[in-house]
């Protein structure tokens, strides 16, 4: 009996440090609400280079490759919040299932945000400007890296 | 047999409550919105020029998944983004009074539904007609006769929603797309009836006043700019509160959170994490009085010609900053007008809500020293447009001058004395500054004196009023307690279907003890009743009757957490026969059979004894 608790917890012990372990290559950045910084923090990114990036909080992480000649883009899209008369409120509200449109070059595509307000795309190294109904911004693509890119799509006043 | 029986029963009465607890509702969460959602599907969602159209299906989970944020586990909330769409109510109806400038929105059903009392039997609920009366007077005070330009659109949205759980009055949320390059229309949420404790001590009626004051005031905001630095938007939407309704006065709350901090925390620095920025509303009374009051509203429209800042600049810079846009309107006066303001506050020579001058509270000075003959300060006030005062009391009252001496003055400082004096108008003496001498001199020093110290440039102008004036508009102030009520026609609504009639309804009871009405479990008693007991007449009319008697019981229900935990653990079994409807028969019949074998061997014992009774 004390020997099957002992391994249950040396299996434990061994899970909970993988899980905690820095995943090989791939570095975390995350947004506080004016740009993103390196580290850990609540609605963050993993990031590493010929590497789909990848949000916080979606699981295992997987090594993704970019496909040859591309780079990738980790695009937040959020709404920047403050006050609260009774309670604060977070500054950032990431605004998922919204659709935004791309276009570069030749590229001109939509696609939808993830519930955690990212758009993960891998994408020809070039110049592109992404929109979010009428809001915009401009990002450059660099072949084999990731571009981080925060989107404002305006505001909510809270109280 | 009987042990087994018995064994069987408690773990059930262990399992049975453990079970009806559930996280069910994260992993309903988790399954509908994180699944439909992973990166990798983001990726192959990927569709070259082809717009998309709005996902109705999705929008509803993701509001209700903002509705039960609370009732999540902090896992799922880390995973699981808040949702930012428009929100649907569930039995949503909507009320457009004729000629009127809103559509309220409001739920018949669930958490968010308001009190459905409907006196005058239009099958609109009173509350709702309420809702409509204020924004609208609100409307008609604000726009009407203040002169603020109208939002975006033909008629606003304000959605009516249980907000009490995060403990907040009400939200404006911006659209996606703009009328204009910085224009952008907008909608309102409010709490659906201000009924819950967190809102106390105001009224429900004077909490919704005040925050379809304060809200459709962020409303008209947006329409000017959407890029307006949220600290002065909250600086204007709080003052108007007391503009449209005077008598609600919760405004007065917010001033020590900026007062306390007068040193610190600059009139135009950035949101923090106090309620400050609701506290300086006070500088827009100051600046309304000195000006006219017009002169906000010429700050908004100021605000409404800037252009939106470059997509190019970084997220830091989204905001357009206010002191120079305030420095515009005043023609070069800001530093002089916020001098006048740091002098006010310690004279408190206000000349407009003159009943309320006791709700603004007094500064604590930064210093209090008692002196006599001379003083030399070392002042330090590193942030600009931050002010406070050092009081002077005299050690010895002998009639002899103080000597404020201030030879190293900092350039960003503005100064200035005042004295006690009962026999000025406003019972203060002021004292300039003497640059020649870099000195403050009082010539009788018997009464307390405070140094006013100001960092705005060193600008020791007396405030300037801008010349020509700010146009007067046509509002006097007035408490629009008396005359908001719903004046216009409020169109007679069909009314709400009940369960009864349609198998679109609710379950009631059950909604009401698992919090949701897209609970998973719910969703399977619905499912059931559908399939299984709407399809006879039976069973119709046992629908027809839950439906007649359940409504009062949910709502008791719903108000006591430990009801509704009794009532999860009774449905449990419920809800258990319907996802497993086999395996309960199997259970009914195993119990069925164990109850008749105790029943046999029970009757074969007695016959048994009574045969021995017999026989000795």
């Amino acid at each position: 009996m004390v020997k099957i608790a002992g391994l249950l917890t040396l299996a434990l012990l061994l899970c909970t440090s993988a899980l905690g372990a820095e995943i090989a290559g791939f570095k975390a950045y995350f947004f506080d609400g004016q740009s993103f910084r390196e580290g850990k923090g609540e609605g963050g990114v993993l990031v590493k280079d010929y590497r789909l990036p990848v949000p916080v909080g979606e699981g295992a992480v997987r090594e993704d490759p970019l496909p040859a000649n591309t780079g990738a883009v980790a695009l937040l899209c959020y709404l920047q919040s403050g006050g609260g008369k009774l309670k604060r409120q977070p500054r950032v509200i990431p605004i998922a299932g919204v659709a935004v449109q791309l276009q570069g070059g030749s590229i001109s595509l939509a696609a939808r945000t993830d519930v955690a307000g990212y758009l993960i795309l891998a994408l020809p190294p070039g110049n592109y400007t992404i929109r979010l109904g009428s809001f915009e911004k401009a990002v450059v693509i660099e072949r084999g890296k990731t571009t981080l890119a925060s989107l404002r799509g305006g505001k909510r006043m809270v109280d | 047999m009987i042990r087994t029986l018995r064994v069987v029963t408690l773990l059930l009465l262990i399992v049975v409550p453990a079970a009806s607890w559930g996280a069910a509702l994260d992993d309903y969460y988790l399954s509908r919105l994180a699944n439909a959602h992973s990166g990798a599907r983001s990726l192959a969602a990927i569709v070259p020029g082809q717009s998309l159209g709005p996902d109705r299906g999705q929008t509803i989970i993701r509001h209700q998944a903002w509705l039960d944020w609370q009732k999540l586990q902090p896992s799922t909330r880390k995973t699981l983004a808040k949702v930012m769409a428009r929100p649907t109510l569930a039995g949503e109806r909507t009320c457009t009074p004729v000629g009127g400038h809103f559509t309220i929105h409001y739920a018949t059903s669930g958490s968010d539904a308001p009190d459905s009392t409907d006196a005058n039997g239009n099958n609109v609920p009173d509350w709702v007609e309420t809702v409509a009366g204020v924004f609208e007077y609100v409307y008609s005070v604000e726009i009407g006769k203040m002169g603020y330009q109208a939002p975006p659109g033909s008629s606003y949205d304000v959605y009516l929603e249980d907000l009490a759980p995060q403990k907040v009055y009400g939200f404006t949320t911006n659209d996606f797309t703009g009328v204009t390059s910085v224009s952008y229309p907008s909608y309102i949420e409010i709490d659906k009836s201000f009924t819950n404790s967190i809102f106390l001590p105001f009224a429900p009626i004077t909490s919704l006043r005040i925050t379809a004051a304060h809200e459709f005031h962020h409303a008209i905001q947006y329409g000017y700019n959407a890029y307006f630095p949220s600290v002065y938007a909250e600086m204007t939407s709080t003052w108007m509160e007391d503009e449209v309704y005077d008598s609600g006065n919760q405004l007065y709350d917010y001033i020590p959170d900026y007062l306390s901090y007068s040193d610190t925390i600059a009139i135009n620095g950035p949101m923090d994490n106090s309620n400050s920025p609701y506290g300086r509303w006070v500088f827009n009374r100051y600046l309304a009085e000195l000006q006219g009051r017009t002169v906000v509203r010429s700050i908004w429209e100021k605000l409404g010609s800037m252009p939106a800042p470059s997509s190019a600049a970084p997220d830091s810079s989204n905001e357009i900053p206010i002191e120079p846009i305030i420095d515009s309107v005043l023609k070069g006066n800001f530093a002089n007008n916020f001098f006048g303001f740091a002098k006010r506050m310690l004279v408190r020579d206000w000349s407009s809500h003159q009943s309320e001058l006791s709700l603004i509270p007094r500064i604590t000075p930064l210093a209090v020293n008692s002196v006599h003959g001379t003083v030399t300060p070392t002042l330090s006030l590193p942030t600009a447009y931050t002010f406070g005062y050092y009081r002077y009391t005299a050690s010895t009252q002998d009639g002899q001058p103080l000597l404020i001496n201030l030879p190293s003055l900092p350039a960003a400082l503005a100064v200035t004395a005042f004295q006690v004096d009962g026999s000025t108008a406003t019972g203060w003496q002021e004292y300039p500054y003497d640059s020649g001498n870099q000195r403050i001199t009082i010539p009788v020093f018997n009464n307390d004196v405070y140094l006013v110290v100001c960092n705005n440039g060193g600008n020791m102008a007396a405030p300037v009023v801008v010349s020509p004036a700010f146009p007067a508009d046509s509002s006097t102030i007035l408490d629009g307690t008396n005359l908001d009520a719903n004046v216009l026609t409020i169109p007679q609504a069909q009314p709400v279907p009940t369960g009864s009639k349609s198998s679109g309804g609710g379950c009631f009871i059950a909604t009401a003890a698992y919090g949701s009405y897209l609970h998973p479990k719910v969703a399977e008693l619905r499912q059931f009743r559908d399939r299984y007991l709407m399809t006879n007449a039976p069973g119709r009319a046992f629908v027809a009757a839950y439906y007649a008697v359940s409504p009062p019981i949910a709502k008791v229900i719903a108000g006591h957490e430990w009801m509704r935990a009794a009532v999860r653990v009774l449905l449990t079994p419920l809800v258990f026969a319907v996802e497993h409807p086999w395996l309960a028969l199997i259970f009914v019949l195993a119990l069925a059979g164990g109850v008749g074998w105790r029943w046999v061997s029970r009757r074969e014992k007695r016959t048994a004894g009574a045969s021995a009774s017999v026989v000795g």
